[in-house]
């Protein structure tokens, strides 16, 4: 038993909550994105980052000839680490650490690693300072002409570089090094790259440990430094607001149509089996919000713009908001409900 | 009786705290996000010319500093078409090679096509160099190295305020050299790549040419530095994500003022049919309605205060105009609801 | 004060519905005139009162006020007409339950462009003539059927009105506190104003003097 106007009311209902499943749905992926920008990862790699680590001796690592294949994995960043020895090797042929090199001018005064280096394992090296005059002297000029013949010093990095270590002193070509270090981090723009290097090394005695992301003190750091960003914060807490707004909405809908409940409740309903009867109809049309929310997933992941949640990930953020719509009918449907018993409908 | 009734729509806002606190936050992060956007979109398509482009990043992986003129010849074909490119000089050190031009001036060599820059208009601008007003020469030639350029003052409708995101300033002394095709190379021939490596990386290609792209991509070919292309996700972020966020919470947002403003009249039908009969006008009964949407104007804005958000650009024009929609829209609704026989049929049901 | 309706009708229409409310209604009434109109339920006489009213606008035939004709009238014209001339009482008391005594019958003075002193001067006056002098104050909730009524009465009463519409003033109320609003009514009465009646409980009211007539099915009978 409906009325034109009651239906017409949950149409508009209907197409407000589509709208709030697809806003919760970008604000989410949005601050979700964010967070993982914000986690503090080692060496500022970014949130794809693989680490690895192994206890086997130098002589029994595999060598960055057998790990990487350099006509083939020119997309990928590899650290390598030996703690004990206090060594560092670098291959990146993406120039992930490499673009800020620019900034500072002066060409000729110092350069990156280029592919001839990795190709023809110079022995060439960043030399690490560990006072820097300033904590702005990231790039210093190389010292070309080194103590030690045949080295090449590409430039040198300070305490602020993303790159430092306190226990190495220079960060070397990882292909003109003879084996890996006992600690490996990986990095790469599409995760699916890094898969073929991540089998090789599990099965040559490098185990994968568990990435910053996995703790929850860094997320809870992470959303407070998201919190800082004035444009995620304002999609997450205007997702929020909107489910308040919704809330009202909800509850000038119930209360609106007390006459409506007051028949219902004369003529025999009670809450929960008069709310069946009323929002049925609305419940399939909530259902049929995902269509457009998927379709809108479908848009933004052609677009490449969806890169931190899977199809799971979303369905599961729908159906929390689904979940949440409905909690927010519910209950305002109870309370209006409760306050007509004891008041009297207004009819 | 206006008066009275406005102070009557101010008794009625007692009653609807949490709504007016909620659309206020709305309306203030919905300000802030459109000019966000809107910042960014102008960057981005606006100064683009509307167009996609491709941006550059630079890493050098040589010593050596050396530039061919193969290699500038390269880079002259490459933005004879579908690209652009500049450099910014600083000539108070008396930059040798550009000594042509008054030492306090600075200077912006412009290549390639300028309306991807947004320069408008672009044509017939090539070999020519302009001064600005603060930069005061008789001189009808500019001579660099060997290029001779006509020296002109900036014409009044060539508007080069979108490059590089310039504010002309009249105190500043500027000078705006449009390089012809080839002059590039000329002008840079067997220089340091200090110069070059500006050019370089405020390239910006027409994505859609992905055969300049590689090519441009190709031009150290990793001898001298490495020329990677920035993932340009500004612009599909604006397309695809801000601007249906921003209109599915403008729609979301109407939707709740529509169900608020027909709660509010069916709540007050009594009370509007009782001022009705004795003597009350449709006007006279919008005004009571007026305080819900001024309210929450002024509320907005002492938010936006309070957050300190005035200083961030466009957001006092985007808020006036977002305010001044909202409180149209809310009038407008309400008019619209009064206007309406079945107002008149309620009161005669309730009468 | 002349009224005059000529040859009125009235049909409500909806998608596939019409029904005729008032069939070519001819009357006039001039001031100081008692006019009792009866009928059964669904005859037409709020529709009736509605138009007189100048709240019905949608009607064939003539009404003028005066000899100028109602449908020439402005909305603002029209709103002041119904504030200065017409004075409605409704059968269900229409008070504003939330609002005090004083916001109740202050309603018609707002829209006089009284001030607001002038306001609490005429309504305490007009309260303490209905004996609810102590009732400023109070919502219309916590007061009792006939002290409701009262308070409908001393809104219409408050801007002293030409012409008082009372539709079923009575239905709520039992015989005597009838009769006690009937003659609150009548002793706001002079020749220069009118008083007109809707009801279908004519018979059990002791009315003299007034001019009687019966709607039936939207058709006038004198």
């Amino acid at each position: 038993m409906q009325s034109m106007r009651f239906r017409n009311q949950l149409i508009l209902c209907l197409i407000s909550s589509t709208c709030l499943l697809i806003i919760t749905a970008l604000a989410s992926q949005y601050t979700v994105g964010s967070m993982l920008k914000a986690t503090d990862t080692p060496f500022g790699l970014s949130y794809h980052y693989l680490e690895y680590k192994t206890d086997q001796s130098p002589a029994e690592r595999l060598s960055a000839d057998q790990l990487l294949d350099l006509q083939q994995d020119t997309d990928v960043t590899v650290i390598s680490l030996d703690e004990t020895e206090g060594v560092m090797g670098l291959y990146d042929p993406r120039m992930y650490y490499g673009g800020v090199a620019a900034a500072i001018g002066l060409y000729g005064n110092y350069r990156y690693f280029s592919m001839d280096d990795y190709r023809e394992h110079t022995d060439a090296y960043i030399k690490v300072r560990h006072t820097a005059d300033d904590g702005s002297s990231i790039y210093i000029y190389a010292d070309k002409n080194p103590y030690v013949k045949g080295r090449i010093e590409l430039l040198q990095i300070g305490p602020s570089a993303l790159l430092y270590d306190s226990r190495v002193d220079e960060i070397d070509n990882l292909t003109a090094l003879s084996n890996l270090g006992s600690r490996l981090w990986l990095d790469a723009d599409d995760p699916a790259q890094l898969n073929a290097l991540s089998q090789t090394l599990e099965a040559n005695g490098y185990r994968r440990q568990p990435a910053a992301t996995a703790d929850l003190g860094t997320w809870f750091t992470a959303l407070g430094q998201t919190f800082r960003q004035a444009r995620s914060a304002s999609l997450l807490t205007l997702a929020l607001a909107f489910n308040l707004l919704f809330i009202l909405m909800m509850l000038v809908l119930w209360q609106s149509n007390q006459k409506l409940l007051y028949l219902h409740k004369q003529n025999g309903g009670r809450c929960f089996s008069s709310f069946r009867t009323l929002v049925w109809p609305y419940l399939i049309g909530q259902l049929l919000a995902f269509l457009p929310a998927l379709a809108f997933y479908g848009l933004l992941r052609q677009q490449d713009l969806w890169p931190v949640f899977g199809l799971a990930d979303f369905l599961l953020v729908c159906c929390l908001q689904q979940l949440a719509i409905f909690l927010w009918l519910l209950l305002s449907f109870m309370l209006v409900w409760k306050r007509m018993k004891h008041q009297g409908a207004k009819v | 009786m206006f008066l009275t009734n406005l102070k009557l729509g101010l008794k009625d806002l007692s009653r609807m705290k949490l709504w007016l606190l909620t659309l206020t936050y709305c309306l203030a992060t919905l300000c802030y996000l459109l000019a966000a956007g809107l910042g960014s979109w102008q960057q981005e398509v606006i100064l683009g010319g509307g167009l996609k482009v491709t941006r550059f990043s630079l890493t050098p992986v040589s010593f050596d500093t050396g530039v061919t003129t193969d290699l500038l010849n390269q880079l002259d074909d490459i933005l004879a078409d579908h690209a652009f490119s500049y450099a910014v000089l600083d000539n108070q050190d008396g930059n040798s090679t550009f000594s042509a031009i008054r030492q306090d001036a600075t200077i912006y060599l412009v290549a390639g096509d300028a309306s991807l820059a947004g320069i408008k208009p672009a044509e017939g601008l090539a070999g020519q160099a302009y001064y600005n007003s603060a930069y005061s020469t008789t001189a009808k030639n500019l001579r660099l190295r060997d290029l001779t350029f006509t020296f002109t003052s900036l014409p009044a409708g060539l508007d080069l305020s979108t490059l590089n995101g310039l504010s002309q300033t009249d105190d500043q002394a500027e000078v705006y050299i449009f390089l012809a095709p080839q002059q590039l190379a000329v002008l840079l021939d067997k220089q340091p790549y200090d110069l070059l490596a500006q050019f370089l990386t405020n390239t910006r290609i027409l994505s859609q040419d992905q055969a300049r792209v590689q090519a441009f991509t190709g031009l150290g070919s990793q001898t001298l530095f490495d020329i990677s292309p920035l993932a340009n996700d500004e612009t599909l972020f604006l397309v695809y994500y801000l601007a249906p966020f921003i209109l599915l919470s403008s729609l979301l947002l109407a939707l709740t003022l529509v169900v608020l403003t027909r709660a509010r009249l069916a709540d007050m039908l009594r009370t509007l049919t009782l001022h009705y009969l004795h003597g009350g006008d449709r006007l006279a009964l919008n005004l009571r309605f007026l305080p819900v949407p001024l309210t929450v104007c002024l509320l907005t804005l002492l938010l936006l205060s309070l957050l300190r958000l005035w200083s961030y650009p466009r957001l006092p024009l985007v808020t006036s105009l977002v305010l001044l929609g909202f409180v149209l829209l809310a009038e407008l609704m309400v008019f619209v609801a009064l206007r309406q026989k079945s107002f008149i049929n309620r009161i005669r049901a309730e009468g | 004060m002349k009224l005059t309706l000529r040859q009125v009708s009235r049909i409500y229409r909806r998608r596939h519905f019409e029904k005729s409310a008032l069939d070519k209604v001819s009357l006039s009434i001039r001031s100081g005139e008692r006019i009792l109109i009866s009928g059964p339920s669904g005859s037409g006489k709020t529709t009736l009162l509605n138009i007189m009213g100048l709240i019905d606008t949608d009607y064939s035939g003539l009404y003028s006020l005066d000899g100028q004709d109602a449908r020439e009238l402005s909305g603002r014209q029209r709103a002041a007409c119904r504030n200065r001339i017409f004075g409605c009482i409704f059968q269900d008391y229409a008070l504003l339950e939330n609002e005090s005594v004083f916001e109740n019958v202050r309603i018609p003075l707002i829209y006089a462009g009284y001030s607001l002193r002038d306001q609490r001067r005429l309504v305490q006056a007009q309260l303490d003539r209905l004996e609810l002098g102590a009732y400023l104050r109070q919502r219309p909730r916590d007061l009792s059927g006939g002290q409701r009524q009262r308070v409908a009465i001393a809104r219409v009463l408050v801007h002293q009105p030409a012409v008082i519409l009372a539709d079923e003033p009575f239905s709520a109320l039992d015989p005597a506190l009838r009769r006690d609003v009937l003659s609150l009514l009548e002793q706001y009465l002079t020749p220069e104003r009118c008083l007109i009646i809707a009801t279908h409980q004519a018979d059990s009211l002791p009315l003299s003097g007034y001019r009687r007539l019966t709607l039936t099915e939207g058709q006038l009978q004198a």
